[in-house]
């Protein structure tokens, strides 16, 4: 599978743009990214107007800080990642877990400035979430609670009831699965 | 914690689980082992794109309320890149003493203070900019030598937390931008007889607050971080402008000669400076003209030379010239840089 990847070029020019404060190129990375950003956040946080916020502030950050980013050390999509799930499990473990709300009415991904880079990133997803329901039960449990559920890999030992090694060995598992999952797909360069 | 039990924690790590401490001593051994950084960013990747299972287009209103904001907040714009480099120079400094742990305070830095008389240090100065540029008293204590408002406020903040340090600090900086802001054409440091153009205060500030934040960082084990391309050339502008008047200063002026220093690097240039005050102005223009010696230099190595965190004889510089006294020339050049870092 080849795949013609989003340029760095771009994210660079971006960069710029944001440096020197233009709007547009804000909005053009939301609309690239926020579903994204925003899906992920409320998997993790399950509140619709904190998931909102989050995902505004996530941004913001980017507005306020692009320098932060730097292109050569990995693709805006994985930086957004990082920092909207960092973002939400600090929400999580301040706010503590809260019961699931439902977060029906709302469409899947819409408009977007690089269509192509859209598409490729659903069906990078769809690989991700195959790779995820391949993993052996325990590895997939222990990654959930840590990745959607905000657990340190302490909790998740305790959760689960296995020592805290074992449960930092299965994370690492899990993760280096999904990532040899990227690279068999030759995504390595999205990182 | 050894090697090993950090490796372990890498894939906790780009899963946001470990413990804070943890988090921290991560990234300590990130930044001496780019083998491990290089398997965090895969496992950091593969972190990223569960979430991309999750796709899911928010409410349409979160854009235009993003925008408000985001236009809100816009204190930029394309001409105030002296304002963008401060606010980016404060920002990562607040950045790094957020990280800080109890322990890190007592590390000796490259200038002799410890880590936390570094940050009172810079709160002592920032506080005194703060005071000239708004024409008010300078707050905490009176003084305005440097040593001695250091040494003053040190003394005053010997029992605080250092959160309040960074506080006061955090205030004068948020002054001083708004001051900036304001949009007047010139200001007063009180530790220098002369009005200064408003971008060479913010320059200046920009410069020694990156310089200590690497001073922070050097003296902590963690990677060095130097400003983009643009904001280097930035300072790097300010330094060269600047040089004759630090010839003059520092009893090294050459009447009638001109060098041609050449920044390499991102960010870099070519400038052309007379050696001694009163004559043609510093211009930055590449050019084949007649000078007395050229010095091609790494615009980083440049910036550390011109904060005094690098000597002229460990700096790597190439030097040329039509005679024997272009090496002279280079050494007199490269003594000056640093003249503002001993005022």
């Amino acid at each position: 599978m080849t795949i013609e990847l989003p340029s760095l070029d771009w994210e660079r020019c971006t960069r710029e743009r944001l440096m020197a404060g233009n709007e547009a190129a804000l909005g053009e990375c939301y609309d690239q990214y926020a579903s994204f950003v925003y899906g992920l956040i409320l998997r993790v946080v399950r509140d619709p107007k904190a998931a909102e916020d989050i995902t505004q502030d996530v941004f913001l950050c980017l507005w306020e800080k692009p320098a932060v980013f730097d292109p050569a050390k990995g693709a805006l999509r994985t930086w957004l990642g990082t920092l909207a799930h960092r973002r939400a499990v600090d929400h999580v473990r301040r706010e503590e877990a809260r019961r699931r709300r439902d977060a029906a009415v709302l469409t899947r991904v819409t408009r977007t400035p690089d269509v192509d880079e859209m598409a490729l990133a659903l069906v990078t997803a769809e690989r991700v979430r195959e790779a995820l329901a391949d993993l052996p039960g325990e590895q997939r449990e222990a990654v959930e609670l840590a990745y959607f559920e905000g657990k340190t890999y302490r909790e998740v030992a305790v959760v689960m009831g296995i020592p805290e090694g074992t449960a930092k060995s299965r994370l690492r598992l899990a993760l280096r699965r999904i990532a040899v999952t990227l690279e068999a797909e030759d995504l390595r360069q999205w990182a | 914690m050894n090697d090993a039990t950090v490796d372990d924690l890498l894939a906790a790590y780009a899963l946001n689980a470990c413990e804070p401490s943890e988090a921290l001593q991560v990234e300590r051994y990130l930044a001496e082992h780019p083998a491990a950084a290089a398997e965090l960013a895969k496992l950091s990747t593969a972190a990223a794109w569960i979430g991309a299972t999750e796709a899911l287009t928010p409410p349409p209103r979160l854009r235009d309320d993003l925008l408000a904001v985001a236009r809100a907040r816009n204190t930029r714009s394309a001409s105030d890149d002296a304002l963008e480099l401060f606010r980016d120079q404060t920002d990562q400094l607040d950045a790094l003493v957020g990280r800080l742990r109890a322990d890190d305070l007592s590390a000796p830095t490259a200038n002799g203070l410890s880590v936390r008389d570094l940050l009172v240090h810079l709160a002592a100065m920032e506080t005194m900019v703060a005071a000239g540029v708004r024409h008010t008293d300078p707050a905490i204590v009176p003084s305005v030598d440097i040593e001695g408002r250091t040494a003053a406020f040190i003394e005053v903040f010997a029992l605080r937390p250092l959160d309040e340090v960074r506080s006061v600090w955090r205030r004068a900086v948020e002054e001083i931008a708004d001051w900036a802001v304001g949009g007047e054409a010139e200001g007063h440091v009180p530790w220098l007889p002369v009005a200064l153009p408003r971008d060479t205060i913010i320059v200046i500030r920009s410069f020694e607050t990156w310089i200590h934040a690497d001073d922070i960082r050097r003296a902590l084990g963690l990677e060095l971080e130097s400003p983009r391309p643009a904001h280097l050339h930035r300072m790097a502008n300010f330094s060269m402008q600047s040089l004759p008047a630090w010839l003059e200063v520092s009893g090294r002026p050459h009447p009638g000669r001109a060098a041609r220093i050449v920044l390499t690097g991102a960010g870099g240039g070519s400038w052309l400076v007379p050696l001694a005050l009163g004559e043609a102005n510093v211009a930055e223009a590449a050019g084949v003209e007649s000078v007395d010696v050229v010095l091609e230099v790494d615009i980083v190595d440049w910036c550390h030379r011109v904060a005094e965190r690098i000597s002229p004889d460990a700096i790597a510089v190439r030097v040329a010239g039509p005679t024997d006294l272009a090496g002279d020339l280079a050494v007199d050049i490269l003594e000056a840089a640093s003249t503002l870092a001993t005022l």
